[in-house]
C-alpha cells in the first residue's frame, strides 16, 4: 500500500512513500484452535469455509485453524481400516483438547 | 515300570502343551525414534508400541506368506585328530518377511516400498521412489492371539528394522495385487540388553502361566 503525502502546496501531490504492512496471512480475526496432524503425512487443506489453505508438514506437526474451518477437518479421518476395530481414526487433534 | 513302557524318560520333565498356533500375526511398524510402551516392563524387556502424533503406528494390513527366520554365521570347531568338536554361532539378524495386499492408505505403504513421504491435497495423495532414505528404522511389534475367548496372545518385537530387498508388485487379473518380497530386517540394536539386542518374544496366557 502506498501512502500520498502532502506537500506545503495543498493544491498538488508531489512525494510518494512506501508503506510497509506486516500482514498475519491467518489473522481473519476470528478466534483459532490448534491442531495437530496425526498422519505420517504432508498435508495440504482448504478450510471448507473460510478458503484458507493450511498446511502441515507431517506427523506431530502443529498449525493454527481459524474456528470457523474446525468442524469439516474433524471430520477427515480414515474410515476403512483392516484392524483395531474399525473405528475410524482422526487426521487430526485439538492441542491441549 | 511306565518308564519302560512309553520310553519316557525318568526324572524331571518338561512336556509341551497341545496349543497350536495358527494364522499370521498383525503387523505393526511405528519408527525407531519413538519408545517403547513398556521401556522397559518389570523384567527388564521392551516390547509393545504406543501410537503418539509424531510417531504414529502403522499397521500392515492383509498379509499373507509370513514367516520368521534369522541369519548366522556359523563356523565348525574343525579338530585335525578327531573332527568337529563344536560349531561356534553369532546371530547376524532376524528377518520377517512377508507379502502385503492392502495399498491404501499410501503413507503406510510408502513405507514398505522405501518411497518419500506422502503429500496429500484432496482428493489425491503421492509419494516418490527416489534416493532411499537409510537413515529410517522402524520398530516392529507382532502379536497374534491363539485364543479369542480368554484373549490368550503371543507376539515378537523388534527394536531397529529396516525394509531391506527390491519390492515387485504382482497385477493379476481376477486376483489382489501383491507386493511381494517385503522383508523386515531386525538389526542388533546396542541400546537394548544383550539378551535382547535383535527383539523378543513373549507370551500372555492367564490359564497357564499363573
Amino acid at each position: 500500500m502506498a501512502k500520498r503525502v502532502d506537500t506545503s502546496d495543498d493544491s498538488e501531490w508531489v512525494k510518494v512513500e512506501p508503506e510497509v504492512i506486516e500482514i498475519e496471512l491467518k489473522d481473519t480475526g476470528w478466534p483459532s484452535t490448534q491442531l495437530v496432524l496425526t498422519k505420517d503425512l504432508k498435508l495440504n487443506v482448504t478450510g471448507a469455509v473460510t478458503g484458507i489453505k493450511y498446511t502441515w508438514d507431517g506427523a506431530g506437526s502443529v498449525v493454527d485453524v481459524d474456528n470457523r474451518d474446525i468442524p469439516a477437518m474433524m471430520h477427515k479421518a480414515s474410515r476403512t481400516t483392516s484392524c483395531c476395530g474399525t473405528i475410524p481414526t482422526p487426521y487430526f487433534l485439538i492441542v491441549g483438547g | 515300570m511306565s518308564s519302560l513302557i512309553t520310553g519316557t524318560p525318568i526324572g524331571n520333565l518338561d512336556t509341551q502343551e497341545d496349543i497350536y498356533l495358527e494364522g499370521a500375526p498383525t503387523i505393526f511398524v511405528q519408527d525407531y525414534s519413538a519408545t517403547p510402551l513398556f521401556h522397559p516392563d518389570a523384567d527388564g524387556y521392551y516390547w509393545n508400541m504406543s501410537g503418539t502424533v509424531a510417531y504414529p503406528v502403522l499397521e500392515l494390513g492383509c498379509l499373507t506368506a509370513v514367516s520368521l527366520t534369522e541369519n548366522i554365521v556359523m563356523n565348525d570347531v574343525l579338530c585335525d585328530n578327531v573332527g568337529v568338536k563344536a560349531t561356534v554361532q553369532q546371530r547376524n539378524f532376524v528377518e520377517l518377511q512377508l507379502t502385503l495386499q492392502s495399498f491404501f492408505p499410501l503413507q503406510n505403504l510408502r513405507t514398505v516400498l522405501k518411497g518419500s513421504v506422502v503429500t496429500e491435497t484432496a482428493p489425491t495423495q503421492k509419494f516418490g521412489f527416489g534416493s532411499i532414505n537409510n537413515a529410517q528404522f522402524w520398530m516392529v511389534y507382532a502379536p497374534k492371539v491363539y485364543d479369542e475367548d480368554y484373549g490368550d496372545y503371543i507376539w515378537f518385537h523388534f527394536h531397529k528394522c529396516q525394509y531391506i530387498n527390491a519390492f515387485t508388485i504382482n497385477m493379476p487379473f481376477g486376483s489382489p495385487w501383491q507386493v511381494t518380497g517385503v522383508t523386515l530386517r531386525a538389526f542388533a540394536d546396542t541400546t537394548k540388553p544383550a539378551a535382547q539386542r535383535f527383539g523378543m518374544m513373549g507370551r500372555a496366557d492367564a490359564s497357564v502361566i499363573v
